[in-house]
């Protein structure tokens, strides 16, 4: 079990610290800036416009701005992640730095879990950066919180099961 | 401590090795030698788990390495040809994270880290970069690295290759020094690494073993019992060789050109009557030198026409 979790911190601390990452990340910031602000910006506008007082006029922020924010987001790691982690097996086999893992008192099972750990934990950051977007909105609107925590939460698990099935041998 | 029984290896059709049969034992240092290709690196990769054999099996520390892998593997420090660095991580930080794979406790890890730094003398770029580092470094951050666990056993491939002869050196004394803390396997082709460190030799060829000695014992057993003196006269070569021939324990006479090379009894006195020889027939006696037969000869003789 200790052995899984050093695995996947060594290699997470790796992919972190790479300047891949920060180009990556920085890149996504970039484009979740714009696209995020346009589309806040729009709906205020709209709401000026349509919320008259005593009307409904059934506007909803989670689902005009950040259900196409999180699409958006699932979109772009479709890109990301790849180039962020297939480089975890890989390249031990490049460096030959697979030979110390073989060597070593683990066992395949916990290099594999090991290894989709680090990935899962690569998402999971950049899924944090992108959840301070709505985040920030807190503080120009209210909104209940549970339906952007459920949704960040299916982000997770869609990534993990895809993640996974890219960590698979035989797909 | 390692016990190889009836090991044999093949990639494809191909045999790397067939039907080793080897013992080594607690705090022995055992050279591995053999030609290019003879199968050192499969019989060590077997040896730690690596890679499963075809064929026999290989115990450790009473262990079978396939039934109880995890329990060899903490016992064995294994240095690969190509020493096994991210490049991307810190020597430090790297060493840090090999210790705590190969199941060092928690509160052991920091003075282990510390002494395999100072052992291999990397104390100084112990912040630095491992992709940043020459050669010769990064194989003493291998060698660190298969150290850092203190394990039982030591397994080190080529250790010394593409390292300049300054570094060979340094390596060498590092190997001497880890004498007696380690049990020690050492795969090389370079014979004189051997003879600087080693106190039991095998030797394979075309994936057998066709010696398994002490360093003495092969000697010995390979000169027959007698010495070789080579002797360099100024006058008359051909009749000398004729003439050494007459007297008593010169068991041969080959003229190699430029010297003699005098095989003989293993009594020493014989060296006495081979100069009083020269000397008595005024051969102007340049150079005379006994030696016994070297682990070069030995390796020669035992891989020729095969190699």
């Amino acid at each position: 079990m200790r052995s899984i979790w050093i695995i996947a911190a060594k290699d997470l601390k790796n992919i972190l610290m790479s300047p891949l990452f920060y180009v990556i990340a920085g890149l996504c910031s970039l484009l979740w800036s714009y696209s995020f602000m346009r589309a806040v910006l729009s709906f205020a506008e709209r709401a000026r416009v349509y919320m008259q007082p005593g009307m409904d006029t059934g506007m909803n922020l989670q689902r005009e701005v950040f259900l196409s924010h999180i699409s958006m987001a699932n979109l772009l790691f479709v890109f990301v992640v790849p180039a962020l982690t297939m480089r975890l097996l890989a390249e031990e086999k490049r460096l030959r730095t697979y030979d110390l893992l073989l060597t070593s008192p683990v066992t395949a099972t916990h290099i594999a879990v090991g290894k989709f750990l680090a990935g899962w934990g690569t998402v999971a950051v950049l899924t944090l950066i992108s959840l301070a977007y709505p985040l920030a909105t807190r503080g120009l609107a209210e909104f209940p919180m549970g339906p952007l925590f459920s949704a960040y939460l299916g982000l997770l698990l869609w990534w993990a099961f895809t993640w996974r099935w890219g960590c698979s041998p035989r797909h | 401590m390692i016990e190889v029984r009836g090991l044999s290896k093949s990639y494809g059709d191909r045999p790397a090795i067939r039907g080793l049969n080897f013992t080594v034992r607690k705090g022995e240092v055992v050279g591995f030698l053999g030609p290019n290709g003879a199968g050192k690196s499969t019989t060590m990769k077997i040896i730690t788990g690596y890679m499963a054999p075809s064929a026999g099996e290989v115990r450790v520390a009473g262990f079978d390495v396939f039934e109880n892998p995890i329990e060899v593997k903490k016992r064995i420090g294994y240095l690969p040809e190509t020493p096994p660095v991210y490049h991307d991580m810190f020597v430090e930080d790297y060493l840090t994270f090999v210790a705590r794979l190969k199941g060092v406790a928690r509160d052991r890890v920091r003075p282990l880290v510390d002494g395999a730094l100072e052992k291999t003398t990397l104390g100084e770029v112990r912040r630095r970069l491992i992709g940043n580092l020459s050669k010769g470094f990064k194989q003493r951050v291998g060698l660190a690295q298969a150290l850092v666990s203190d394990p039982e056993i030591l397994i080190l491939d080529e250790p010394t290759v593409g390292l300049d002869p300054k570094q060979v050196a340094e390596m060498r004394q590092l190997i001497r020094r880890l004498k007696g803390q380690h049990t020690i396997v050492l795969s090389t082709h370079i014979l004189p690494e051997v003879q600087a460190s080693c106190e039991k030799v095998i030797i394979i060829n075309q994936g057998g073993i066709v010696a398994e000695d002490s360093l003495e014992g092969l000697t010995r057993r390979m000169s027959g019992g007698g010495r070789v003196v080579t002797v360099r006269v100024r006058r008359g070569q051909e009749q000398m060789a004729s003439g050494l021939k007459t007297l008593s324990g010169v068991r041969s006479v080959v003229n190699q050109g430029n010297y003699l090379e005098i095989q003989t009894d293993p009594d020493e006195s014989i060296s006495e009557e081979i100069a009083g020889f020269l000397v008595g027939q005024n051969a102007g006696l340049l150079e005379m030198r006994s030696t016994n037969l070297d682990l070069e000869d030995i390796f020669i003789k035992l891989t020729a026409g095969q190699a």
